[in-house]
């Protein structure tokens, strides 16, 4: 067992399945966290990321299926043997113990002698940029430092993964940024595996080594931030992360690797890769992104026209809605770079939409 | 402008109704302490001299210093097996589902449908049935079942609103059960465990009609020993004894706030 102990995955769940009377929470899900890695369980409420952490951790046991830490099985180990490390969306400091008797109490039920726990407390303290605060009590922190409390306390005892539930989302959003950016700074030099839940996509593409996005207890694809934002592997997927434009149309032509899409009074060309044998006729959405379209002005070649209904800056780029014809709908978002663009798009403007062909994507109509 | 002016009908209604129930809680306990300080051995109102002595007939009194202290026993005993129970059944409420959880639930806080007249009678038949004697078993035993709910109820609120993500937390820290139940539930748990001794505490120093029924002559508790007192004489130094109780009870709620803040005490503050 031990010479395949280097190669296992931190965390190996096989085929798992968990459900709450009728429902099922949990369909038999296959996943591995690799070692040193972070991977994010990204969803919406409901969708099974939160059940499949606490059975990792131990607090639910799966109804069927395997799960193994550092390729051991684990499913009937109780959670205070699984060497763990926690970090709850409350935090759950306990609020009668001082910062140092939070951070210390996992070394404290090791055994650890104390002079040692002082120590490696005061470390963990350091790391966390908490130094100072030892004799605070939780009600006295500021919920960035209760944060870093948590998060020293989780690693403080090395565990062989460190879970993650939601751990921002208590936080403003001020604050969110540059602790994310901390969180992924500390994790990445301890190379410690991490298990991270959360439902905020942006979090989850900007933390994530991988991420595995999931829905109705199923993960729908598993992959780096890039390859799920460009690739999506199906509609779920294409909708939840990132900003993306659904358009109705039908199928007029198939290409090698290529479609073309008839929407309103143009075409646009998709990749055909989700459309497998569909017949010219069929109905379909074309999904693309708001910043994989560009306007330009009307001309022959454009392939898609329309009028633009407003022009909205934000900031570090504009977002223009277009009307494309009534036959598709809702308007089309496009967010042009630079801020100079909302004088040029002014509303009742004519603009002709450009697709970067190889961006866009074509997936059946939802049955 | 107030929705509700003072000077408006309503307004006027709606004082008086306040100042009258101010006036009932205060009244009762203001006459009883002036009157505990009345010379004569009348109970009057207003008295006529000032005096200390029947403070001092209070305190001496042989049968009120027997009743006083086995009042207080009895209030130790009574409160501690309660909570130890009351805490037990509460935690086994809360935490687990079983068989009969509602029946049980319901019978554990029947004494407070049940008079206590009945519960005393009860037990005075039963004792009597098994040729068991007056004694403080009995007493006591009377004092935890008509303690008891109110202890149930004080810990099962605790355990309502503790957060068990801080056990999991212990737990995922490598605390087995027994010590995440010694380091982190208990410890947090310790101001619904104190309220829930205190009120029951107070009730069962308190208890007079079970009391009645249970107590002999030589198990009577301080109310008893009171009411014997009543039947014979009728003189201040009832009102003195009063004067007494309020002083100490309200000695004990000081203390009490002092050291854990009555917010925490009376389960009205959640601690965070």
């Amino acid at each position: 067992m031990s010479s395949s102990r280097a190669s296992s995955p931190a965390v190996s769940l096989n085929a798992v399945s968990k459900s709450f009377g009728a429902i099922a929470a949990l369909k038999a899900t296959s996943l591995d966290i690799r070692p040193g890695e972070l991977m994010t369980l990204l969803g919406p409420s409901g969708c099974g990321k939160t059940t499949l952490l606490n059975i990792v951790a131990g607090f639910l046991s799966a109804d069927a299926g395997e799960v193994a830490i550092e390729g051991q099985r684990v499913n009937d180990v109780p959670t205070f043997q699984r060497e763990i490390g926690m970090m709850f969306q409350s935090y759950a400091l306990f609020p009668h113990m001082t910062v140092e008797a939070n951070v210390g109490y996992g070394l404290k039920m090791r055994g650890m002698p104390r002079a040692e726990i002082r120590r490696r407390v005061a470390d963990a303290l350091v790391l966390v940029k908490l130094q100072g605060l030892e004799a605070r009590k939780p009600s006295q922190l500021s919920g960035g430092q209760q944060q870093r409390t948590a998060l020293a306390r989780a690693l403080v005892i090395e565990p062989k993964v460190l879970l993650l539930d939601e751990p921002f989302s208590a936080l403003d959003k001020s604050l969110r940024g540059s602790m994310q950016i901390e969180l992924k700074d500390i994790q990445r030099k301890l190379g410690i595996a991490t298990i991270f839940v959360t439902h905020d996509q942006g979090e989850a593409l900007s933390l994530s080594d991988r991420l595995a996005v999931m829905s109705e207890g199923v993960i729908r694809q598993v992959g780096t931030p890039h390859e799920v934002y460009a690739d999506p592997a199906d509609r779920f997927v294409a909708s939840f992360i990132g900003d993306v434009n659904v358009i109705p149309g039908v199928v007029e032509s198939l290409g090698d690797g290529h479609a073309t899409i008839r929407v309103g009074n143009g075409h646009v060309g998709a990749s055909r890769t989700h459309l497998a044998d569909a017949a010219p006729g069929t109905p379909v959405d074309v999904f693309v992104r708001p910043e994989q379209i560009t306007l330009a002005a009307l001309r022959d070649g454009i392939p898609l026209a329309g009028k633009v209904r407003a022009s909205v800056f934000q900031g570090g780029h504009t977002d223009v809605l277009v009307d494309v014809g009534a036959e598709v709908g809702a308007a089309v978002l496009v967010r042009l770079a630079g801020p100079a663009q909302v004088a040029r798009w002014a509303t009742g403007s004519p603009a002709g939409l450009v697709f970067a062909v190889d961006t866009v994507l074509a997936f059946p109509k939802a049955a | 402008m107030s929705p509700l002016a003072l000077h408006t009908l309503p307004g006027r209604l709606a004082r008086i109704c306040v100042v009258a129930v101010i006036g009932f809680l205060i009244l009762p306990p203001l006459v009883v302490t002036i009157a505990a300080f009345n010379e004569k051995a009348l109970l009057a109102f207003p008295p006529e001299r000032l005096s200390l002595r029947w403070f001092t007939k209070a305190l001496t009194y042989e049968d009120f210093r027997a009743g006083f202290w086995n009042g207080l026993a009895v209030t130790v005993w009574a409160s501690s097996i309660a909570l130890i129970v009351g805490a037990a059944f509460a935690f086994a409420l809360d935490r687990y589902e079983f068989r009969l959880k509602r029946t049980i639930e319901t019978i554990l806080l029947s004494s407070l449908i049940v008079p206590h007249f009945t519960i005393g009678l009860g037990f005075l038949i039963i004792a009597a049935q098994i040729g068991m004697a007056r004694g403080f078993t009995v007493v006591v035993t009377a004092h935890v079942i008509l303690v008891l709910p109110f202890v149930l109820r004080s810990v099962y609120v605790s355990l309502r609103n503790f957060d068990r993500r801080l056990e999991q937390a212990a737990e995922s820290l490598g605390a087995p059960p027994a010590r995440v139940l010694l380091t982190v539930t208990v410890p947090l748990l310790v101001p619904g465990l104190v309220s829930g001794w205190l009120l029951a505490a107070i009730l069962s120093f308190n208890e007079f009609t079970a009391s009645l029924f249970v107590t002999g002559q030589r198990t009577q508790t301080l109310p008893v020993a009171m009411y014997n007192y009543v039947r014979e004489y009728a003189d201040p130094s009832m009102a003195a004894i009063s004067v007494l109780y309020i002083a100490a009870t309200a000695a004990l709620l000081t203390f009490a706030n002092l050291y854990l803040g009555l917010g925490k005490v009376l389960n009205v503050e959640q601690p965070r």
